[in-house]
């Protein structure tokens, strides 16, 4: 019944112009914004919120995902041309979408991110479409003791897929989990590492934190020079990769896919465990993981894939349970109260029209967002020709102008240069900085979780092992930090990595 | 820029693995500061709720980092013991030269921010840095003229699309 | 607000570039946007009513109306934010209980003597609902289970200090009972961890939980309003069935201490008039709101009714961190 709902939306809305309109103008939209350094997608909603406002329902949804889909793409772009991620989720993008792009290949790290974006965000729509009670099941099978154990098994699969040894991964992930307990406890409200301070006591906020750390740190690095010498400016080489090497990512699409958009679906899990999943099981089943981080097309599909899909896996819960699982999804579902639409339950038996609206508005913003990527690809990729100077000083402008933008606040300017230049440190000291921003991310999802399970259950650990998904998940991630160790004592080191504790 | 990851352009060495532990115990310092000073969060520990409290993970990152920074600092000590050299996995002084009066003039950008207002300010930061990168310490009067164009153009696009487009209250 | 999305945005960026063209020499009030800080995320009951008065307050003034959200600190950094911007009526908030407990909780929050509330939207009062599968249908066997076990339900509320919490503590007086009360970090996750059956019970607001109530997987079972809450009519109040309770969350609009007059009483007119029409009743209803628009004094007698009622609970539960009271 949703199918014959679904075509008939489709038609209307592709028979309309002025609806098509929309959809292109906030897939637009949605790119730029993405892009921009310190634009979260969830600001990108917020700030076109009251656009929405003048629109019909339907008209309403269709802009305001279209904006969604496009921003998590525009966030990839940011994160291979210039090192900053637009969203959590292309952390793990820049891990090889920005080495390509300055080994002289700009343009197919955009095309492989831009076709794994598109191929599974069509994935996640179908899952959403054909499974949304099972895909809402898995996800409700999680619960505080699952969240605790995802979010140690996202930090430690991060640890070993970013490159260096997995534990100054670790080490470094700590110092995360360090900056996301800043402020007030989440369970008690107990202030934190404030040292009495207004400032101190929000919390380090996750957009200055990476723009710092991988955008004024990477112009930071590249100043570095003791001849006082720019880097020359890269090629940005063709813009269709190989289709054979397109046809050979197929298999590294679909796990990303569906493991994004199972893990999306789990309420405040987010994108950022998915993509750190998709992009270490990619490395693992590689027959060349050593060229993982250096510029893999694998290396970028497999978390764009998982990035993409997410959206169709968070708007599962919002859709059949009437829970935001997201900061997205939260404004979203603003937006569709603002409009009288209370997803739920009972939007599936009452409004199936609308449920199709929404579904229709995934499947176009997906597919204009491929075209009109592809369309503006080229242009985009200029930013790789800007001279040196320019790129690094807007570069850096962008950075302040976009930290300060979050919150209005100067404090987050300051966050931001104190990160840049713990950013550069590290570069110095030769540890990656990735996994300091999961361990801001996953930190306080660990903790609370954590101590709610033992709250449960009255003080005892055992909760972790007495639930099967708790336990698997433990097992992995002990598995992932043991091997590494263990395995070169048995045998020779190879070239190919343990597999012990593949996913 | 540098093409290649970076990671591989130098190993570690004795110095770069002393100058990583210290790193990390100054992170682990700050915490332990942080915690020590906190008496709430100290109490919290003696408290009979099944909830571990507040402290717990405070207390494993804060060892973690120590113990970590140990272990760090011991490999760099062995490697110096085993004739490596201090400069080992490090990059000359001088490299860093131009990152850090990048940085000062960042800091001094974001003070002076909200006195002179948004656009004088990134104007100024804009025009010096797009001069010094491009003509360094020579004198070009094209160069002069292109850095002030930019010193012009780029803040007032920011300011469109930021405070204009995006509503953002720059300061002024 | 017709004409295509994209015009729309550009030309309120074109009537901002015009304004910040130059000081002006003082103008009848208001003629620059009016920001509303919102201390809260985007997407939430703060956030979303804040949006909805922003929208028809612009009718009402010749300027637009812009929100932003600064979160964090529980609330507190937004309300500081109104608190220290200039007293001029252009920067205002909104707020709820929260900032009442925030006040005695945080040494770092705004006091309460230091918010100056303009108007009253909403009330969103306390309920109690429980997961169907417990077999709790009403308010009587729920008494009766917790004093047959005391601690023998698990219930979702905020961090100390939210209102959800709020909720619980009262209650937990006002019935004489004792419940295990387990934090989340906001409404959604309340209510994901009572459909999972994490929690057994959830001191939420009605709105959340209504479809549930009506899907049958939740019963809702009192609301703690002096009148029945319009989106689940079937659900009796505490004081129906015997127990003299009545807590609400609300949301006011408040500015910084030291308005002109002229100009506070421009603004609360405007907000008084933008929450009479007809259109934004209707939104509001859409939304499950239960609107009370008052002006100031109204806004300012709830603010201290529920200073009274919270300020006790805090204290018994040791949050008290400053020296107001």
């Amino acid at each position: 019944m949703i199918l014959e709902h679904f075509a008939d939306t489709l038609l209307t809305t592709l028979l309309d112009p002025r609806l098509m309109l929309l959809v292109v103008v906030g897939v637009g939209i949605g790119i730029v914004l993405g892009a921009l350094p310190g634009v979260s997608s969830t600001m990108a909603l917020a700030i076109l919120l009251p656009v929405s406002f003048g629109l019909e329902p339907g008209a309403a949804m269709l802009f305001l995902i279209a904006v969604f889909m496009a921003s998590v793409y525009g966030g990839s772009i940011s994160a291979i041309l210039v090192n900053i991620p637009g969203t959590p989720g292309a952390i793990v993008t820049q891990f090889d979408g920005y080495p390509m792009a300055q080994s002289g290949r700009a343009g197919h790290a955009l095309a492989y991110a831009l076709i794994a974006s598109s191929i599974g965000g069509l994935i996640g729509l179908t899952l959403l479409i054909t499974l949304a009670p099972g895909v809402v099941a898995v996800a409700m099978s999680f619960r505080s003791p699952e969240f605790a154990m995802a979010a140690v098994f996202g930090l430690v699969l991060l640890s070993f897929a970013s490159g260096g040894s997995t534990f100054r991964g670790i080490l470094v992930g700590l110092i995360g989990l360090l900056c996301g307990m800043v402020g007030f406890d989440a369970l008690t409200d107990v202030s934190r590492f404030d040292f009495g301070t207004a400032a101190l006591q929000g919390g380090v906020e996750l957009v200055p934190l990476t723009v710092g750390i991988f955008g004024l740190a990477e112009v930071l690095r590249n100043l570095a020079a003791r001849d006082g010498a720019l880097p020359p400016v890269p090629s940005i080489g063709s813009m269709i990769p190989p289709l054979g090497s397109i046809a050979r990512l197929w298999k590294t699409i679909l796990r990303g896919g569906v493991v994004g958009t199972f893990v999306g679906a789990i309420p405040a899990a987010g994108s950022a465990i998915s993509v750190a999943i998709a992009y270490a099981q990619e490395k693992r089943l590689s027959r060349h993981p050593e060229r993982f981080g250096k510029g893999e097309p694998a290396g970028i599909a497999g978390p764009e894939a998982a990035n993409s899909a997410g959206v169709g896996g968070s708007l599962v819960p919002m859709m059949t349970l009437g829970i935001p699982g997201d900061p997205i999804t939260a404004v979203l579902m603003g937006a569709l109260l603002i409009h009288g639409l209370r997803p739920g339950p009972l939007l599936f038996a009452n409004e199936p029209g609308f449920v199709a609206t929404i579904y229709v508005a995934v499947f176009l913003a997906v597919l204009l967002t491929l075209v009109i990527g592809f369309g503006f690809m080229r242009i985009i990729a200029q930013v790789m020709r800007v001279p040196r100077a320019l790129l690094f000083t807007a570069i850096a402008l962008l950075c302040v102008v976009g930290s300060f933008a979050i919150r209005n606040s100067m404090v987050d300017v300051y966050v931001m240069l104190f990160f840049g230049v713990v950013g550069y440190l590290l570069y110095m000291i030769r540890i990656p900085p990735a996994p300091l921003a999961f361990g801001l991310i996953l930190g306080p999802i660990l903790e609370e979780n954590l101590r709610r399970s033992l709250i449960i259950s009255g003080g005892s650990w055992s909760i972790f092992i007495e639930r099967p998904i708790a336990l698997a998940l433990l097992l992995l991630s002990l598995a992932a930090i043991v091997a590494p160790l263990v395995v070169p004592l048995l045998r020779r080191p190879s070239m190919r990595p343990p597999r012990d504790g593949a996913p | 820029m540098h093409a290649d990851d970076a990671s591989d352009t130098i190993a570690p060495g004795a110095g770069s693995d002393l100058l990583a532990g210290g790193f990390l115990f100054a992170w682990a310092g700050v915490g332990w500061i942080g915690y020590l000073t906190n008496e709430r969060l100290r109490a919290s520990l003696e408290s009979p709720s099944p909830d571990p409290g507040p402290a717990l993970l405070a207390l494993i990152v804060l060892w973690g980092l120590t113990l970590g920074g140990t272990a760090v600092t011991a490999s760099g000590v062995w490697r110096r013991a085993r004739g490596g050299r201090l400069r080992d996995g490090l990059e000359d002084a001088r490299t860093h030269l131009r990152p850090a009066a990048f940085v000062v003039t960042l800091i001094l950008l974001a003070v002076l921010l909200r006195p002179l207002g948004f656009l004088p300010a990134a104007g100024v930061f804009t025009a010096c840095w797009l001069y010094g990168l491009t003509a360094g310490a020579r004198l070009s009067l094209r160069h002069a003229a292109l850095a002030l164009l930019g010193g012009v153009l780029l803040p007032l696009g920011l300011q469109l699309v930021f405070a204009g487009l995006l509503l953002v209250p720059l300061p002024r | 607000m017709t004409g295509s999305a994209p015009l729309h945005v550009l030309a309120a960026g074109a009537l901002l570039a015009a304004t910040a063209a130059a000081p002006q020499p003082a103008a009848a009030f208001p003629d620059e946007p009016i920001t509303i800080v919102v201390g809260w995320p985007a997407g939430g009951a703060q956030d979303t009513v804040g949006r909805l008065v922003a929208e028809y307050l612009e009718a009402e003034l010749p300027v637009s109306v812009v929100v932003t959200n600064v979160p964090g600190a529980a609330g507190a950094n937004g309300v500081r934010d109104v608190e220290q911007a200039a007293p001029d009526g252009y920067t205002l908030g909104t707020k709820g209980v929260h900032a009442v407990a925030q006040s005695y909780m945080n040494p770092n929050a705004t006091p309460l003597d230091a918010m100056d509330p303009l108007a009253l939207v909403n009330i969103d009062p306390a309920a109690v609902s429980v997961h169907a599968d417990t077999g709790i249908e009403d308010l009587e066997s729920f008494i009766a289970y917790l004093r047959d076990n005391p601690g023998g339900l698990i219930n979702g509320n905020d961090s100390p200090g939210g209102f959800s919490f709020l909720t619980a503590e009262l209650m937990e007086r006002a019935l004489d009972i004792e419940l295990t009360k387990v934090p989340y970090q906001g409404y959604a996750p309340t209510v994901s961890a009572l459909v999972a059956q994490e929690v057994m019970s959830a001191t939420l607001p009605v709105p959340m939980v209504a479809d549930l109530h009506e899907a049958g997987d939740v019963n809702i079972l009192a609301v703690a309003a002096e009148e029945r809450h319009f989106r689940a009519p079937d659900v009796p109040t505490f004081t129906e069935l015997g127990h003299d309770f009545v807590f609400a969350d609300y949301v006011m609009i408040f500015g910084p201490v030291g308005l002109p007059e002229d100009v506070r009483d421009t603004l609360e007119s405007a907000l008084l008039a933008a929450m009479d029409s007809e259109d934004f009743r209707a939104a509001a209803d859409g939304i499950g709101l239960i609107l009370d628009p008052q002006g100031a004094d109204g806004a300012a007698a709830l603010m201290q009714a529920t200073d009274a009622a919270v300020h006790p609970v805090l204290v018994e539960a040791g949050l008290v961190e400053t020296d107001a009271q």
